[in-house]
């Protein structure tokens, strides 16, 4: 057994030390249940570390989604320029590949004014 | 329901990976304490667990796209399908896919090949386990790791353990089975007191403070010491009890046996969910918000 232990170490060793970080949403724009005078024209997600993108859609007001494009490699700070949005509620959903391997899925809600 | 059935095969692919790989260092471990249909059935017991892995390991791998995604059409994104299979993350899903193999392919020739292939492509499966999650990432890895190989290779031992001698007790008398039992008892003796002590070093080290054991990763860790503080209950209940009066030959003692280890089995088949939904869903550090 103390065989086995050595042995596994060491292939354990072998593997990716490649890594992003466990990462959180720490903040976004527009942020989470902001209400906005004009339509923005860009969502931009901070996050704690760097972070893949793995799904991001927009549910827009009369219930319909929208993929938005997704950077293709982990970023800090992504930064997605939105489509023209009509006033109403919006839902941003993600998916965002931790470096540990988590999925971390989230959501923003925000409102563009009449 | 995406996240469900995720889950749902992470945890059976945690299950089928633990015993097919515990069947290979139950055979390394007690060979000698086993006569030769007994070995044989073992040998055929892990190999069907390790297909069943091996088939578990390989849908988990298809099915990652989906989850990636949060969506059915997910593994029509070849962005997603690169991410699982030829990135960095894809080392863990090769490394169980090669191991796996390498058990079958060693547990369907004679001892010989057993003797060859078997161990090494079991740790090259359990390994895996070291490449991802939590602990590669930590700032104490070079203390975490050897405690994570520690608690990995003894719970896979002991978890392929009880369905190998569940085989052979269901073959007694005409297997014997107590050399065998005597030959796992020494080993368990001290692998078990091991186990506990690598998973509270390994809590000690992850969890940030005592409050984030009322976080939901906190909560499952519980959960996993009340399931185990239980089956240390069994495991004596077993060497102080059954395995004596299966020694003395009392009639009542396979089937009381037999049913004790099925108990001991499902209790490790739930820590092992356990195990999969806190390393999969949640971080010792943050809340599954975060």
């Amino acid at each position: 057994m103390r065989g086995a232990l050595a042995g596994l170490l060491v292939l354990g060793s072998v593997g990716s030390g490649a890594a992003f970080a466990h990462a959180h949403l720490k903040d976004s724009s527009p942020a989470d249940g902001s209400r906005l005078a004009a339509a923005p024209a860009a969502l931009v997600l901070h996050f704690s570390e760097a972070a893949r993108l793995t799904a991001l859609t927009l549910e827009k007001p009369d219930g319909a989604s929208e993929k938005l494009p997704r950077p293709p490699a982990a970023q800090l700070r992504i930064n997605v320029p939105l489509p023209s949005l009509a006033p109403g509620a919006y839902v941003v959903h993600f998916r965002a590949l931790t470096a540990d391997g988590h999925v971390a899925p989230g959501e923003i809600r925000f409102t563009v004014a009449p | 329901m995406i996240d469900a059935l995720w889950l749902l095969l992470r945890a059976a692919g945690f299950v089928l990976l633990l015993q097919a790989t515990g069947s290979v260092l139950f055979l390394a471990q007690v060979a000698g304490a086993v006569d030769t249909s007994g070995a044989g059935a073992i040998r055929a017991l892990g190999l069907r667990t390790t297909l069943a892995a091996l088939a578990l390991v390989l849908a988990q791998g298809l099915y990652e796209p989906l989850h990636l995604a949060g969506a059915w059409d997910g593994w029509s994104d070849p962005s997603l399908r690169r991410l699982v299979f030829l990135s960095a993350g894809g080392v863990a899903f090769w490394l169980r896919v090669a191991g796996l193999a390498g058990v079958a392919l060693a547990l369907r020739r004679a001892p010989r090949g057993l003797r060859g292939l078997a161990l090494p492509a079991a740790l090259v499966a359990l390994a895996s386990f070291l490449v991802s999650g939590h602990t590669l990432l930590d700032a104490h890895r070079v203390i975490l790791a050897p405690l994570l190989a520690l608690h990995v290779l003894v719970a896979a031992f002991w978890f392929g353990s009880l369905a190998a001698l569940r085989a052979l007790l269901a073959m007694a008398p005409v297997v014997p089975i107590a050399p065998a039992l005597a030959q796992f008892s020494r080993r368990a003796v001290w692998l078990v007191p091991l186990l506990a002590l690598a998973g509270v070093c390994l809590a000690g080290v992850l969890l940030p403070d005592l409050a984030a054991l009322r976080r939901p990763y906190g909560e499952l860790l519980c959960l996993k010491a009340l399931l185990f503080a239980l089956l240390m209950g069994l495991a004596a209940l077993n060497r102080l009890r059954l395995v004596p009066a299966l020694e003395r030959g009392e009639p009542h003692a396979p089937s009381s046996l037999r049913g004790t280890l099925a108990a001991e089995y499902f209790l490790i088949v739930g820590v092992l969910v356990a195990t999969a939904a806190l390393t999969g869903l949640f971080s010792p550090a943050e809340d599954s918000s975060a």
